[in-house]
């Protein structure tokens, strides 16, 4: 799928010119390439980019940085102005002298290719643009400014939030128990199963909170499914619900459990104030506050109730799911 | 694409939130403009929510990423408290810098790295060679106990099918006992019952004299010689039968096996020790039934008598040997303590007189083609060498491909449908669309040939042609089913089918085959091949191949990226961040490859200051 994904990209950026190969040669010459590195990387890109595409181990084609910092100035490759001394031209040839005699790897070499013309860029072009190229960009190094800058928190991580915020001030880094069930031990995550029938609930729950458990080889969820929404949103409701009808002292600092509005109104929001902080790692504005008082809070009814659901929506939150 | 990732993550979150019969609503974000909790975006696909970058997170957010790295939870209380009392922002990033001190100096940092150390060594139970029917990975007698009520409570007996001279002597008031400190709970004492008592190396059997220090296979239990007992501290015995139920749970030897590689990792971060001795090194971590096993290894081949000598082993005081932190009692036979692994199975070499080391010096040089006799053993590897992952990948191109992608991040993926290869020969790494990933996978795997698992009824580890297994003169017969259990079970068909001499994986000759048949079993790279764009230097076994993934840099630069995902939360893209990738990998060289303070680094770097409001 990637492969073919970047293919796909590939004929995109040509500007859809390579229909087949005999018009191969004709596209010599891309003219969306923004240098003249990248223009090299497109006509190479038709023998090369299916194996060295995106998603590859060697992603040399997935993109003109990719074609620069992983091919063209890495003097494994690409000696910068000597095609004799450099092994990218010697495999090209089909006379490498490493693990990859020739490329493309297969019956006929880029050589043999070129010969039929079967190639968008001729050997001695190759030749030509490593004898004149360029030096590197020198600014460039650094993390990609696109990049992530947020990831979702593991079961485990989770867990330990929960606790924390629910007044826990002990939690494992290791092995995070689940909120006590029965009286059973804690739950550990790479417990196999078949062996204690008693954890299957738990284990499941911590399988749809995102796992991991290495020993059954799953892998920590990257994102949020559906099913870990579910569990996350259903622990929530459960651990909030535990805490709030045992007066946990953590939760209600400003306010006490039965306050009412209107009367500790003032009471009320500053505790819903101190709540997000304590959950979200966050100051609130007043309108955040606003909001929840009236969305949440109000809304749910009876203060108990509006306690809850308060502590619910604050796990809930992205701030709180995420990293 | 990360960015959108996190977009959907946001707009799931909320569309889950809305959804009105769980949780009840969620209130509109103000600081989020266009998000109204009310509308449920992902059911009308209507805009998702609006998220914005935030260059600089405020330093109660950073607080909560240093905790979670380092502890897997959010700040406490006092941390927070501390945070709150900061009230400028260099007293804030004082903090901050606190925090990640502290953090790294926690034990809960050790657990954080068994835990990547788990994602990232990625292996199976230890299983394949350890269980069928029963669990006799630990090679030794299985001992059972007597009920409370019996004339002997709580003694032990060989679990074996003699039950007169096992079970049932749990009934009978004077039958011989003997105590003993077991190597399970040092500082302890236990009964031994019946057989199990006799303390006698050696018994005769029809005129046949039995090694005590020998496992027999057995039915569901293992079993030495009738007559024999449990050796010095009952080191030949475990205490559990091999049906057993739990071998995966944690104090078990079976999960300690799995566990070791992790365990490894994280006892070179918590020791500041180089990573790359988590291949180079001739040294492992265990708890007592870890150290249990390599000692049944050794004895069990029969050559290392001299191992009943060694009374300190099983003491985790003994040495003063680094451990983890998570057992500081000294006498904690649940200690994870370092092990110099040929102390204990001496075919598992350390090539340095015993002393621990990662010097990539260490070389061994053996070729069954031309040196007599049996092999002298293999070279310690780290994690390479370690029987949890060469039983999880049961044979030498799984071995080669997982250790591949682990240690070099590569991946292998299936060609494109438009290449076209040399017709399919004898070689798949030279011929066929096999090619595509055995031209990388076969010249590793060759290096991964000698551990072996085999059994009559439950397969057992060994490593194959050692003096104490040799192999039969008449092995290597292709197109014929092996008559010998043990070694049909061991895959000979499977070497007749696949071991094909002349190929990269097998790089004999028929003439050298045909002279000897260990010549099967040549496990050195040849120094023509070219692996990571490294030669090999000639060293037998996995050895050479951890000597290339250090030398080539591609050890560090896969570590890096595995760690830099671990920490920041996002993998790097070794397409658009090679430069980034490299110049990360040079401090992390340049610091000695100690994990600890590259952390310390990426805790403290920029990208971690990132986020989203």
């Amino acid at each position: 799928m990637k492969r073919a994904l970047a293919v796909t990209l590939f004929f995109a950026l040509a500007c859809d010119r390579l229909e087949s190969v005999d018009s191969i040669r004709s596209a010599a010459d891309p003219e969306c390439a923004q240098n003249e590195n990248d223009a090299v990387r497109m006509r190479l890109a038709p023998t090369c980019a299916p194996c060295h595409g995106v998603g590859a181990s060697r992603p040399f084609f997935a993109s003109l940085v990719a074609f620069e910092d992983l091919l063209a100035y890495d003097a494994r490759y690409v000696v910068r102005g000597d095609p004799d001394a450099s092994p990218l031209v010697a495999m090209l040839e089909g006379r490498g002298e490493g693990a990859y005699p020739q490329m493309p790897l297969g019956v006929d070499s880029f050589a043999d290719l070129d010969a039929r013309g079967q190639t968008a860029m001729t050997l001695d072009e190759v030749r030509d643009w490593i004898t004149n190229l360029p030096p590197p960009d020198p600014a460039r190094g650094g993390p990609s400014a696109d990049a992530a800058t947020i990831r979702r928190l593991s079961a485990d991580e989770l867990i330990n939030a929960i606790e924390v915020a629910l007044g826990r001030d002990d939690p494992s880094a290791g092995v995070p128990p689940l909120l006590a069930v029965d009286g059973l031990p804690p739950l550990a995550p790479d417990s196999p199963t078949s062996v204690d029938y008693r954890d299957a609930e738990r284990r499941q729950l911590y399988l749809m909170l995102g796992g991991p458990t290495y020993l059954q080889q799953r892998m920590p969820e990257p994102g949020f499914s559906p099913s870990s929404l579910l569990a996350v949103t259903q622990l929530a409701q459960g651990a909030c619900a535990s805490a709030v009808d045992a007066n946990r002292e953590v939760l209600f600092v400003h306010a006490s459990r039965t306050a009412t509005l209107p009367d500790a109104e003032a009471e009320i929001r500053a505790n819903v104030a101190y709540l997000h902080e304590r959950f979200l790692h966050v100051a609130p504005t007043e309108a955040e506050v606003d909001a929840w008082m009236n969305d949440v809070f109000v809304s749910a009814g009876t203060p108990r109730d509006g306690w809850v659901q308060l502590c619910t929506g604050l796990i809930r939150d992205p701030l709180f799911v995420t990293f | 694409m990360p960015f959108s990732r996190a977009l959907l993550l946001l707009a799931a979150a909320h569309a889950f939130a809305c959804s009105g019969s769980i949780g009840g609503p969620t209130p509109d974000r103000p600081g989020m403009p266009g998000v109204d909790a009310t509308v449920c975006y992902a059911a009308d696909a209507g805009p998702p929510p609006v998220v914005e970058r935030d260059p600089e997170l405020d330093a109660s957010r950073r607080l909560r990423r240093v905790a979670f790295v380092l502890h897997g939870r959010p700040p406490l209380d006092a941390e927070r408290d501390a945070l709150s009392a900061a009230t400028t922002d260099a007293a804030r990033e004082a903090v901050i810098d606190d925090a990640i001190e502290s953090g790294l100096a926690s034990p809960d940092f050790y657990e954080r790295m068994v835990d990547f150390g788990h994602e990232w060594l990625r292996n199976g139970s230890f299983l394949v060679g350890a269980q069928g029917d029963g669990y006799w990975g630990n090679m030794s007698t299985h001992l059972g106990t007597c009920a409370a009520d019996s004339a002997n409570p709580g003694a032990y007996f060989i679990y074996a099918e003699s039950n007169a001279r096992g079970r049932d002597q749990c009934a009978v008031a004077g039958a011989p006992t003997r105590d003993v400190e077991p190597w399970w709970a040092p500082g302890t004492t236990v009964t031994l019952l019946g057989d199990a008592a006799n303390d006698a190396p050696t018994v005769t059997i029809d005129g046949a004299v039995h090694d005590c220090g020998i496992a027999n296979e057995g039915y569901f239990n293992m079993a030495n010689a009738t007559g024999c007992g449990c050796g010095p501290n009952a080191a030949w015995c475990y205490p559990g039968g091999g049906l057993n139920l739990g071998h995966d749970r944690e104090g078990s030897q079976r999960r300690d096996m799995w566990d070791e590689p992790a365990r490894l990792f994280a006892h070179l971060a918590w020791h500041d020790r180089p990573l790359s001795d988590l291949v180079l090194g001739n040294y492992t971590v265990g708890t007592n039934r870890v150290w249990a096993w390599y000692l049944r290894f050794g004895r069990q081949t029969g050559l290392f008598a001299e191992l009943d000598a060694d009374t300190t082993w099983f003491r985790p005081e003994a040495g003063d040997l680094p451990r983890d932190p998570l057992h500081t009692t000294p006498d904690d036979p649940n200690a994870w303590r370092e092990l110099v692994v040929e102390r204990m199975a001496p075919q598992l070499l350390s090539l340095s007189g015993g002393e621990r080391s990662a010097d990539p010096s260490r070389t061994l040089r053996w070729d069954p083609r031309t040196d007599g006799g049996p092999a002298p053993g293999l070279p310690y590897s780290g994690v390479l060498t370690m029987p949890g992952p060469n039983s999880s990948f049961p044979r030498e191109r799984p071995r080669a491909a997982r250790f591949l992608e682990i240690f070099a991040c590569r991946e292998f993926d299936p060609p494109p449908p438009e290449a076209h290869f040399p017709a399919l020969g004898a070689d798949i790494a030279t011929g066929g669309s096999c090619m595509h990933c055995h031209v990388q996978m076969d010249p590793v795997a060759m290096a991964f040939r000698r551990w072996i698992f085999m059994g009559y009824y439950v397969p057992r580890p060994h490593l194959a042609d050692l003096e104490s297994l040799p192999i039969p003169e008449d092995l290597y017969e292709p197109s014929r089913r092996y008559p010998n259990s043990h070694w049909y079970r061991a895959g000979a068909d499977r070497w007749a089918q696949n071991w094909l001499p002349n190929t990269v994986m097998t790089p004999i000759t028929e003439d050298e085959l045909a002279v000897h048949p260990r010549a099967l079993f040549v496990d050195t790279i040849p120094p023509e091949y070219t692996i990571l764009g490294q030669h090999a230097d000639g060293t037998m076994g996995p050895l050479a191949f951890a000597k290339i993934l250090v030398s080539s840099g591609e050890m560090d630069r896969c570590a890096v990226r595995r760690l830099y995902a671990r920490i920041v939360g996002r993998p790097l893209d070794p397409a658009s961040e090679a430069r980034y990738v490299d110049a990360l990998t040079a401090r992390f060289v340049e610091g000695g490859r100690r994990v600890r303070p590259f952390v310390a680094h990426l805790l403290r770097s920029d990208e971690l200051r990132r986020g989203v409001r």
